[in-house]
């Protein structure tokens, strides 16, 4: 796989994978308080 | 609201009632093969704009729609504009019916072939002619058919609560762990790297080219299920409190995330498997072709492949009956809000639901009829939407209806924009699209005429047919639900 092709999946996965964790947290921290 | 109504029991029921809403088969059998096939990496940019441009506030208007107005789609949009625009509302929530006729066939081929994976049935079987046999040569479908209608009422009939909540708190966690699973098990096989180059590499050339931004914003708009009414049911059992912009958020992203890892699982394996001109095959058999044919001669050919085709097929029977069970709720809440009692509106929904999805369980080619005609139908559900949150006034229902006292993460002026512009742009483009995509290249010579599987006249002339009923009997049903004239 080319660079750009390494460069794309991390930009990808850790925004779409990074957001959804993100946003969890924020939702499982606000049913918490 | 009826005061009988049930409530969601947590925030957290609600997220993953709308995340198994979302995460559906178009996730595992359609993505990977769309990604490849437009441009890769470039494909996934375009993918990525369409979770703003198109689901994400779609989403959110469903769920302010639902919350505001404690009914359906077939009511909530006569409310909020007034009795003589209820069929707006009707056609969406009607649209999404005709889905779930043949979704419910589809749930019951995935089950069917994770039955057969267990029992050994589909071990050392030629996958085509299993296929071909499964499908045009007995009465297997019907009966999967009735099964995941049984089963999908069966959850309904329990409730809001101890039904949908409950079923989708084991569902969707088990759902993204068997796709994660899949997922590691192609990363791990030798050659899958080339099944992520596939998926992943740019080509840059391709973000010039309107196929692929049509294609992504397609796939967006089926796969998160915005504009479908499903959301809009679930709306109407939230809670006062409960605020709904970050959920919105989380299922767009969970959805695109369950995509992400069926892409991996499948274009890894594909490509793990196969050699470049058979895996451009595999991936250009169609949905089905891919997942019911292709797959499991691949699934037969890996170390422990067995058992990951159980997994996988396990994946997609929780992510079709996640999705179908959200639309036998929007089914059932039309019953509802017509007046009937739920506990005759479920059982009345599952017969009426086998009995119209037979055509497509017995004939493959009625499958595909629908399939086509329902599914652009989505894009006009989309934008019924759009044009009644217009005529309420945009920017008035993201400040009166999205951004509440109890909404703790408002949204700004963007929902606005979205909504009252692109939407509507974005639905001409595509239905520009795949109306020239029907007279250029499925049916050449019969794209008018309304009795071809893939015309434009089978679209026009079944979208017609509703309208027209709906407008028939708009003032009855608007009456019904309690709509009045403003």
């Amino acid at each position: 796989m080319p660079v750009s092709g390494w460069i794309m999946m991390v930009v990808v996965l850790g925004g779409v994978w990074g957001g959804f964790a993100f946003l969890l947290a924020k939702s499982v921290r606000r049913r918490e308080r | 609201m009826s005061q009988h109504d049930e409530q969601f029991a947590t925030r957290w029921g609600i997220l993953l009632a709308a995340l198994g809403m979302a995460v559906g088969t178009g996730n595992i059998w359609r993505f990977p093969r769309v990604a490849a096939a437009n441009g890769g990496g470039a494909f996934l940019i375009a993918w990525l704009v369409f979770i703003v441009a198109w689901s994400t506030p779609l989403v959110m208007a469903e769920f302010a729609l639902g919350k505001h107005t404690r009914r359906g789609p077939a009511g909530a949009i006569g409310h909020l504009i007034g009795a003589r625009h209820n069929w707006l509302g009707g056609f969406v929530g009607l649209c999404t019916c005709f889905i779930m006729f043949y979704y419910s066939v589809v749930t019951g081929w995935c089950m069917k072939y994770f039955v057969a994976t267990i029992t050994g049935g589909l071990h050392g079987a030629d996958a085509q002619g299993y296929w071909n046999h499964f499908t045009s040569a007995s009465a297997e479908p019907v009966v999967y058919h009735f099964l995941a209608m049984a089963i999908g009422c069966w959850i309904i009939s329990r409730g809001v609560v101890k039904g949908i909540e409950r079923t989708n708190r084991i569902m969707v966690p088990v759902l993204f762990a068997l796709l994660a699973v899949a997922a590691l098990r192609a990363l791990t096989l030798p050659g899958a790297i080339r099944g992520l180059g596939f998926l992943f590499t740019p080509e840059w050339g391709q973000l010039l080219s309107h196929k692929v931004w049509i294609e992504a914003l397609s796939q967006s708009a089926w796969s998160v299920g915005a504009g479908w009414g499903l959301v809009m049911t679930y709306g109407v059992y939230l809670k006062k409190k409960d605020d709904f912009v970050l959920t919105s958020y989380t299922t767009a992203f969970g959805d695109y995330s369950a995509s992400l890892l069926a892409g991996i699982a499948v274009m890894c394996t594909v490509f793990a498997v196969l050699p470049e001109v058979d895996a451009r095959a595999a991936l250009g058999a169609g949905n089905e072709g891919l997942t019911f044919i292709w797959l499991p001669r691949l699934f037969e050919q890996i170390p422990a492949g067995r058992l990951f085709m159980g997994f996988f097929f396990l994946a997609l029977s929780f992510a079709a009956m996640s999705s179908l069970i959200a639309m036998i709720e929007l089914a059932t809440r039309m019953g509802v809000d017509l007046g009937i009692a739920r506990r005759h509106a479920v059982p009345l929904v599952g017969v009426l639901g086998f009995l119209l999805g037979l055509p497509s369980a017995w004939k493959l080619s009625v499958f595909q009829n629908q399939d086509w005609v329902w599914g652009l139908g989505l894009m006009v559900s989309g934008l019924f939407i759009a044009v009644a949150l217009a005529i309420f006034g945009t920017d008035r229902f993201r400040r009166e209806l999205v951004n509440t006292e109890d909404e703790p993460h408002p949204v700004g002026t963007w929902f606005t924009f979205v909504l009252r512009y692109v939407v509507p742009l974005e639905f001409l483009a595509l239905m520009i699209w795949w109306f020239y995509q029907s007279a250029a290249n499925y049916d050449r010579e019969g794209w008018w005429n309304p009795l071809r599987i893939y015309s434009v006249g089978t679209t026009v002339v079944q979208w017609g047919l509703m309208i027209a009923a709906l407008l028939l009997v708009n003032r009855w049903w608007a009456a019904r639900v309690g709509a009045k004239e403003r």
